[in-house]
């Protein structure tokens, strides 16, 4: 206890003793430079040199040689300081580098320099040189020709140049200047301090040297470098800038900002209309076939039927297709009709692969119109081609042949697996497999693809364009409203026009059946009754339950005609007073033949897609009526009209199914 | 004069190599640390006769300039080299100070080497007169 405290007592002595002893060192310390040394040579804390009558000498290190003068006046001309002679060495700043490297590195610490911090920099060109743009308007005021002059008169021997490692680099060191400066000076007394320190026309700025002038030399002087031009370029357009050369500029990188831009944004919005739509109908269609016996199986079908084509639509090619509008319509309804397909193929879980390289050489086409349609995109963006429902549409690239062929090949391959599951399902009376209904369903939409495409497509050339159409989903389903009236309107027409070989029609094989009834159905309407299909196409359901099933058809037919037929009838009432059937009838022709010319798919889906506002409603109705007119009046005319008007393909696929739809007419 | 910088006593091994293995170098490595001893002891001695500054001049005005740019914002100061010099003659005296007092409470836990845990407490018991931040 009593050594413990011994020993405190003695450190605490110690610590008293050695605090004393500073003290002493700390007074005489204060004693020692307490007094003014007027003669004590100053150092420069920048450079860390002080006048010697030897000459300049760093603080604590050797005297300077000439080529270290060179180098502090370089630092000093970089720092903004007018140096008192002229530097002619080009070598200074490696020569002092090799004999003085400790100073070096930390003059190069010290300036920034931009070999040591030339890995940092490159990435930041951008910044540095909006810096040096921005630093180039301070110090360029002072500046006179008589700069360019001198610099004229030292030829290429910049000596500025010389800092410069690598001309090929040519930004990069510029910005490390830059970086040098801006890191010395890290706020505005710097930039005053230069700016007020009066830098004489006489000689070259330094700041200007460093910075601009020395590019400005450079494009005087034309010295042999490969970025020389693209920096003399460059430094005039940093020279000269003016805020409206920069707006020029911002608005051209706008504008292409803008042009490819929305296309992906008018793509997600296409997208998801499409999805909206496709979401749409089968609630619809649930709502309205509450008594549908298969409702819950074919539920599933219909949700990955939905999923399919947004699945295979990828984002970024739609991107592509959209952004010029001559692709729009004759490619992507091949598309999307092909993604039926294929989906209902995978629905049945085979031949995926088969059809997927249609669908790559799909893809491919657009890429290639890009360039050719840039023009037309031009005036696709105005908003009259917008509201107008007359468009001029290019017609169909693919050959028909080959569509032709696919097409069969779908078929065949359709009817093969609808054999098999037709009889599988005859044992069974209700659907066993819900994908088959959903391919059958899927199928039936792609068998008639040139309407149901249609459908599709015709919202993506007016969704790009929806920013100013503000089409909302809401008008989105006036028009399917729309078009399901007026296809409800035809189909009942046909039906009251009876058909004299109406027997046949009810063969067991339902699939023919079923799109012999669409095709019925398409028919009047140029093929474009995507929403009669997706009111019927659930409706007939399973193909192995032939009569039933047809009765059923039947019965939801009949309620549906009285729902929707009916209240068109009624506007018939009202809209004949304008139109009178046989105007409208004598119209027909020549409007159908127009819509021929425009839209050769869906004519009556094109304008009444296209129709936009509440107005264009009645349109619709009026040409329902118009052409219930013509189908009344000219019933002769139809059959042997739609194979011209009709799409090669439709046609073609028509043909094949024109005895049938012929004999298939409604009871 | 010649300038080196004072050696602080290192730490000892904190686990000693095992019997065997000291005991075959013991001859040699009792004789190697007595004349490193004697080294460091000669070392302490020239050092504390000597009143030249310790520190080199030229990475001493780098620090000084560092902390000068931090509180000039970025106006570049000129120093009067006998500024230079009494900073670090007041900045090594400081030091030394510190060290010492720090190694007499190194002594004082009963230890031979440095630790920066005593550099605290010497500076917490100085208090901020005796340079706690």
């Amino acid at each position: 206890m009593e050594s413990m405290g011994r020993q405190d007592r003695r450190l605490h002595q110690q610590l008293k003793e050695s605090s004393s002893r500073f003290q002493t060192l700390m007074k005489r310390l204060i004693a020692k430079y307490n007094q003014p040394f007027e003669d004590d040579p100053l150092v420069e804390m920048r450079t860390l040199t002080y006048e010697t009558p030897q000459g300049l000498r760093v603080w604590g290190g050797k005297l300077m040689k000439k080529e270290d003068k060179e180098y502090t006046q370089v630092i000093d001309r970089l720092n903004g300081q007018a140096p008192e002679g002229d530097s002619e060495s080009s070598g200074a700043d490696t020569s002092l580098e090799e004999n003085w490297p400790s100073c070096s590195s930390a003059m190069r610490e010290a300036s920034g320099d931009p070999r040591q911090r030339q890995p940092a920099v490159p990435g930041n060109t951008l910044e540095t040189d909006l810096r040096r743009k921005y630093l180039t308007q301070v110090d360029i005021l002072p500046q006179d020709e008589e700069y360019f002059k001198n610099a004229e008169k030292r030829g290429g021997k910049d000596t500025v140049m010389t800092w410069v490692p690598s001309v090929t680099s040519s930004v990069t060191p510029a910005s490390g200047c830059q970086d040098a400066i801006s890191a010395k000076s890290s706020g505005g007394p710097e930039v005053s301090a230069l700016s007020s320190r009066g830098q004489g026309p006489s000689y070259p700025c330094p700041a200007d040297m460093a910075i601009v002038a020395r590019s400005d030399g450079l494009s005087l002087l034309g010295t042999s470098s490969n970025s020389v031009s693209s920096q003399s370029f460059e430094v005039d357009d940093l020279c000269n800038v003016t805020i409206s050369d920069l707006y020029e500029g911002m608005m051209h990188s706008m504008s292409r900002l803008l042009r490819s831009k929305p296309s992906c944004i008018i793509s997600t919005k296409t997208y998801i209309n499409q999805s909206w739509k496709l979401r749409r109908r089968p609630s619809r269609k649930q709502g309205l076939h509450k008594n549908r016996t298969h409702c819950p199986r074919s539920k599933p079908s219909q949700r990955s039927a939905r999923k399919g084509p947004a699945s295979c639509s990828e984002p970024g090619k739609e991107a592509g297709i959209l952004r010029d509008y001559g692709n729009l319509l004759h490619v992507a309804p091949h598309k999307t009709g092909l993604e039926l397909k294929s989906v209902s193929l995978e629905g049945s879980k085979r031949q995926v692969h088969k059809s997927s390289p249609a669908w790559k050489e799909l893809q491919m086409m657009p890429q290639k119109d890009l360039d050719l349609n840039r023009e037309r995109e031009n005036r696709v963006m105005t908003l009259q081609w917008l509201i107008s429902p007359v468009k001029v549409v290019p017609r169909p690239r693919m050959l028909p042949s080959q569509v032709e062929k696919w097409y069969r090949e779908i078929k065949i391959k359709f009817d093969k697996l609808h054999q098999e599951y037709c009889l599988s399902s005859g044992k069974q009376p209700r659907l066993t497999d819900p994908t088959e209904s959903w391919a059958v369903d899927v199928y039936r939409s792609g068998s008639k693809s040139p309407g149901s495409r249609q459908d599709v497509e015709t919202c993506r050339p007016s969704s790009p364009f929806g920013r100013e159409k503000t089409e909302r989903p809401g008008e989105a389903l006036e028009d399917l409203r729309g078009n399901g009236k007026s296809v409800k309107t035809k189909s009942c027409l046909l039906r009251s026009c009876p058909s004299p070989e109406g027997s046949p029609s009810r063969s067991p094989s339902h699939s023919q059946l079923s799109s012999g009834l669409q095709e019925h159905n398409s028919e009047p309407t140029g093929k474009a009754v995507w929403p009669s299909t997706a009111i019927s196409a659930p409706s007939i359901g399973s193909p192995g339950c032939g009569k039933d099933n047809y009765y059923e058809l039947k019965k939801e037919f009949n309620r549906l005609y009285q729902k929707y037929c009916l209240s068109p009838q009624r506007a018939k009432v009202t809209s004949c007073g304008r139109v009178s059937p046989m105007k409208a009838a004598a119209a027909l022709p020549c409007q159908s033949e127009h819509l021929k010319r425009l839209n050769p798919d869906s004519p009556q889906q094109s304008s009444q897609k296209r129709s936009i506002s509440p107005g264009c409603h009645r349109r619709v109705l009026q040409d329902s009526t118009a052409q219930t007119a013509s189908t009344l009046v000219r019933d002769s005319w139809l059959p042997t009209k739609r194979c011209k008007l009709s799409y090669p393909v439709a046609c073609a696929h028509q043909a094949k199914f024109h005895d049938t739809s012929g004999a298939s007419g409604w009871p | 004069g010649p300038r080196r910088k004072p050696q602080t006593p290192r730490r000892r091994p904190s686990s000693p190599a095992p019997g065997p293995s000291r005991q075959s170098s013991s001859v040699g490595s009792q004789t190697l640390r007595r004349r490193q001893k004697f080294m460091w002891l000669k070392e302490i001695k020239t050092l504390q006769k000597s009143t030249d500054l310790l520190f080199r001049k030229k990475p001493f005005s780098m620090v000084v300039r560092e902390i000068c740019e931090k509180f000039s914002r970025g106006v570049d100061f000129w120093w009067q080299a006998q500024a230079l010099l009494a900073l670090q003659e007041a900045a090594e005296a400081f030091l030394i100070h510190l060290f010492e007092d720090a190694y007499l409470l190194s002594l004082h836990a009963g230890r031979v080497t440095l630790f920066p845990k005593d550099i605290q407490l010497t500076r917490r018991i100085r208090g901020f007169e005796g340079g706690l931040p």
